[in-house]
């Protein structure tokens, strides 16, 4: 029996539709609450090839939602697309997935995303979706929007060159720093994640299908607790930076930072200046006299320095745990792995 | 006149405390609008989708509100 037997059964889908999605391929930005379950459902339902790209590794409150890991990839340190990778090669061997450990950054956003036919949202942030829309309106490629907190959903269709509004016709600028919740500030509660992904991902099928006049385009709000949903047609803002004038500051690097606190996570990352190639092994002597508790895989580093826990990756990125301070991450940073 | 605010996500920490899940009355001057309970409430950076009784408004300064009326306010969403 094939094994998406139950898959072409579906009328819009059908064994036309399946073929056309064994030859597409999909980038999962970011492999949280959102990503791993928009990469389990597009393994599962069998794109030809996904790639993953996610920085961080997984930490203990990451497990109530995010459903590719568990208890011992926590103790293991893996990173979370190296972990997904793993997992869902034993689900479908027949796609081909690629982990890729990294920032999503102006400067590595075309190799990262080239090749997608559609990219899908597991980010934590406005300024990676910014950078996401930047790549999808100049490469007109489409992308689905996903973003959650407490108990609500936010998900829209983005298909840039077709005259509807991009991501930023609806956000307008970067909101400032402190004006939007974060799920360490406000929870997120893991059905939430589920639907919102689950949504994000029909969206994305209609579209790896060939079913793209079915795709919807405004933005869907569900609040999963109270069981509302509203669908909000989106303007296009004929002045938009991004698709009206052309203006793609954040995929140019002129708006990127070089501290980020992690969403959820009493985390922030800190990312080199330029871009690098760190020598763990060197790093890890360097550490050996000032740091406890120091362990290296081919992955990563991670050690206890002061009042914190440093993981130093391979491409120089460091994810400081213990503060929400950008400022002393940095310095951090700087008094550790060097800037 | 009064209206039924009703405030969505993380803008609810801009609720009154007496306001369960977000909804409160708000007392308004005859022939005000959606852009003025946002303005009153402080939360123009942070609202993107306002809905007045169910249908969204894509201009919240010339929706004149009246008695009675829902108005639902949306921030954007980044959590992930």
């Amino acid at each position: 029996m094939d094994r998406y037997s139950r898959q072409t059964l579906f009328a819009a889908i059908g064994p036309h539709g399946q073929r056309q999605l064994s030859e597409k391929a999909v980038v999962v930005v970011g492999c949280g609450a959102l990503g791993t379950v928009a990469s389990q459902l597009l393994v599962r339902a069998g794109v030809g090839a996904i790639r993953i790209v996610d920085r961080d590794v997984p930490d203990l409150s990451n497990l109530q939602r995010q459903v590719l890991f568990d208890e011992d990839d926590v103790a293991a340190g893996i990173p979370k697309a190296e972990v997904a990778r793993q997992k869902l090669s034993r689900v479908n061997s027949e796609v081909e997935i690629e982990a890729a450990v990294a920032d999503l950054t102006a400067d590595n956003a075309d190799l990262l995303l080239r090749g997608a036919d559609v990219v899908v949202d597991g980010t934590d942030n406005f300024l990676t979706r910014l950078l996401v829309n930047d790549w999808a309106v100049e490469n007109r490629t489409p992308w689905i929007y996903c973003g959650v907190i407490s108990s609500q959903v936010h998900t829209m269709a983005i298909l840039p060159g077709r005259g509807g509004p991009c991501f930023r016709c609806y956000l307008g600028d970067l909101p400032p720093s402190g004006s939007v919740e974060t799920c360490e500030t406000a929870g997120v509660i893991g059905p939430a994640v589920e639907i919102g992904a689950s949504y994000a991902v029909i969206e994305a099928i209609k579209l790896l299908v060939g079913r793209r006049e079915e795709v919807d385009k405004r933005l869907l709000i569900l609040d999963v607790w109270e069981r509302l949903e509203r669908k909000v047609a989106v303007p296009k803002v004929d002045d938009c930076p991004c698709c009206g004038q052309g203006n793609l500051e954040f995929l140019r690097g002129e708006r990127s930072d070089r501290a980020a606190v992690l969403c959820g996570r009493n985390a922030v990352q800190v990312s080199p200046a330029t871009a690098t190639r760190l020598d763990l092994e060197a790093v890890e002597r360097d550490l050996g006299a000032v740091a406890s508790e120091v362990r290296r895989n081919a992955f990563l580093l991670r050690a206890k320095v002061e009042d914190v826990e440093l993981t130093v990756f391979p491409d120089g990125r460091a994810i400081v745990k213990g503060t929400e301070d950008e400022a002393r991450a940095r310095t951090v940073y700087a008094r550790y792995v060097g800037s | 006149m009064t209206i039924e605010c009703r405030l969505f996500a993380d803008l609810r920490r801009h609720a009154p405390p007496e306001a369960e899940r977000g909804r409160f009355a708000l007392e308004l001057d005859d022939g005000a609008t959606a852009g003025d309970v946002v303005r009153r409430l402080a939360i123009e950076g942070a609202t993107r989708i306002v809905v007045v009784n169910g249908a969204n408004v894509r201009r919240p300064d010339e929706a004149v509100l009246h008695d009675g009326d829902v108005v639902s306010l949306f921030p954007p969403v980044s959590g992930g």
